[in-house]
């Protein structure tokens, strides 16, 4: 009897726990679909909690406007699917030479590439700056892609290393066999490494788009207005909000929580939809790349 | 034919350069390079003029300013640090309490996995700014209540600001846990079952086994995780250090050298903040609980236990065989 008392409540314990964090997290992203469809009225009538009392699209309809939306979303996808592509090709090619092959240097190269990820990127980024304006970079997409091309780009040592550990799960017979057949090393790296690391590549570019997308401080840096990202759209969205209200003369019309709210959500969204279609990859995906550590 | 000349070990050596030399270029351009000018352009006074860059030998010049004239940023590094000691173990402790249930066997369980990994897919610097600001990433039940309002008051300034950013932006730190659930959560399910079995037999409670065994054999995956927060927190946008360093480049006033030295002062705030943690909580120190001699010796017991166990099955498995 007793036993059983306590096996339910450790599983209220645990289920309540699970329901109570799943809540909090999900929490903010409720709230801004719901505030989105709100007027101004319901804004601030205090009967309205959750759900609006005339559900408006108004407001989406505005933030579209405001931010140019379509074309900014194909700006977006762009602008970070062509560097994750440049990046994920990159650090395949440096996790293999690491995972396959023994070298002098090795080691303290590896540390190295371990090292750029607790190096922020203010102390690169003036000298990176100025150099891209050297070569006239900037304003450009060129400005993302070529520390990318040159597994420089955003987090690439996390990539390095997801690749690393894809890698040396290889069979080494596997190759041997091959080099007697007289493979050279590209047909080994094509044929038999690529596809045994398949989510490998799936998860790299996956996080590396996702990454790129939200990046707006050196986006802003680098772009110099030149190039506008969704979340750069949105860092800016009171001040064009405004602008387009009074060139379309809808007098009274405010940037509120609303109006922001909906904003938010147009910027996400393209990102909730890619998640809903790979979440299993990008959950799985970590736990197969083995960072855990073996 | 050259190439059968070379001894395997040359030949890999040479083929290892050549796929990692993409890396190696881009290393020496894109930040070696960039970290030795940032030293050096830490020391000069950097303006950008209509005929380029004309910069000027300081000395020490930046980071006294730095340090000794602007409010401003003093306070904000020292916000920064505040922040990230205060946050650093409340999002680690809640990534690690979150994998343990999920490594539980509970229903919904992928589901609830695809949640708290969400974050990480939508945070940046302008989603966060408007959620903070709407009040969304608060504890609720919490903006109006008076009661923290006058502790607030109460505490010193520093501490006052720590304590309502903390308030204010508390599910914005769960939000830094995605890829730490995920990590701690594939490092308990590789633990080794056996293991809490026999603790269990000898009569160890979960208490127990949790300070004995998940905690010591996950210390590698919690140290990896102390530093991913640290770095996430410290890299991410809303950061007022890192937006400061910014506005300086272009500032007529300081300039780039000046925002140089910030960024030279803020990398080593960061590397001692790290330092500081690796000290509390680092790999391969002896530890309380994981390398005490007891527990070492009761390890060994268990480990005997379970050597027993399977030879007790194998026994059982061949009388079996023979039967049939």
């Amino acid at each position: 009897m007793q036993k059983k008392a306590q096996r339910i409540g450790y599983n209220v314990m645990i289920y309540g726990f699970v329901i109570v964090m799943g809540f909090v997290f999900v929490f903010p992203l409720l709230k801004m679909i719901s505030m989105g469809f709100m007027t101004s009225d319901d804004l601030v009538n205090p009967l309205v909690n959750w759900i609006p009392y005339s559900f408006s699209t108004e407001n989406y309809e505005r933030a579209v406007r405001v931010m140019g939306y379509w074309k900014t979303l194909g700006t977006t996808i762009f602008v970070s699917v062509t560097p994750a592509l440049l990046q994920t090709f990159t650090c395949s090619l440096v996790g293999y030479g690491f995972a396959r092959y023994k070298f002098k240097g090795q080691n303290i190269l590896f540390a190295l590439v371990l090292a750029t990820f607790i190096i922020p990127s203010q102390i690169t980024m003036i000298p990176q700056y100025l150099m891209y304006k050297d070569l006239n970079l900037l304003g450009s997409v060129n400005a993302y892609l070529l520390p990318a091309i040159f597994g420089q780009g955003f987090k690439s040592s996390i990539f390095i290393l997801i690749f690393y550990n894809f890698y040396k799960q290889m069979p080494v017979s596997l190759i041997e066999a091959a080099e007697v057949d007289g493979g050279t090393q590209m047909n080994v790296f094509f044929n038999i490494a690529i596809p045994i690391a398949k989510p490998g590549f799936l998860i790299s570019f996956l996080l590396s788009t996702v990454w790129y997308w939200n990046e707006t401080y050196l986006g802003s840096l680098y772009f110099q207005g030149k190039i506008k990202t969704l979340p750069i759209q949105l860092q800016a969205f009171v001040e064009s909000f405004n602008k387009l209200v009074a060139s379309e003369g809808a007098s009274g019309v405010t940037a509120n929580e609303a109006a922001q709210m909906a904003g938010t959500f147009l910027v996400i969204v393209p990102l909730l939809i890619l998640y809903a279609f790979t979440q299993k990859w990008f959950v799985e995906g970590i736990d197969k790349s083995g960072i855990t550590g073996e | 034919m050259d190439k059968k000349k070379l001894t395997k070990s040359a030949r890999d050596s040479i083929r290892g350069w050549m796929f990692v030399s993409v890396w190696v270029i881009g290393f020496l351009i894109f930040t070696i390079y960039p970290i030795f000018r940032t030293i050096k352009m830490s020391f000069d006074s950097v303006i950008i003029s209509a005929n380029g860059l004309i910069t000027e030998f300081v000395g020490f010049l930046n980071y006294q300013n730095a340090f000794l004239s602007d409010v401003t940023f003093t306070k904000a590094l020292i916000q920064y640090i505040g922040q990230i000691v205060l946050e650093v173990p409340i999002a680690v402790v809640f990534s690690l309490l979150i994998a343990m249930v999920l490594s539980k066997d509970i229903k919904g369980k992928g589901l609830m996995r695809t949640v708290f990994f969400l974050p990480v897919i939508i945070i940046s610097g302008p989603v966060m700014e408007k959620f903070t600001d709407m009040g969304l990433m608060a504890i609720q039940g919490t903006q109006d209540s008076s009661l923290i309002d006058s502790i607030i008051m109460m505490l010193p300034e520093t501490l006052g600001t720590l304590l309502s950013t903390l308030i204010d932006s508390f599910v914005m730190i769960l939000w830094f846990c995605g890829v730490q659930i995920l990590l701690l959560l594939s490092a308990l399910q590789k633990m080794d079952k056996p293991m809490y079995e026999a603790a269990h037999i000898d009569g160890a409670s979960a208490w127990e086994s949790f300070w004995l065994i998940t905690l010591p054999n996950l210390r590698t995956m919690i140290v990896i995780c102390i530093v991913y927060t640290i770095v996430t927190i410290s890299t991410f946008d809303t950061n007022p250090v890192i937006s400061m360093i910014q506005e300086n480049m272009f500032s007529i006033t300081s300039g780039m050298g000046y925002a140089s030295a910030q960024a030279w002062v803020y990398f080593f705030t960061l590397l001692l903040v790290i330092g500081f943690f690796m000290l509390i909580y680092g790999p391969k120190k002896a530890n309380l609980y994981g390398n005490s001699k007891a527990v070492k010796q009761q390890m060994k017991e268990y480990e005997k236990v379970i050597r027993d166990q399977k030879r007790e099955q194998r026994k059982l498995k061949r009388t079996a065989g023979k039967e049939e």
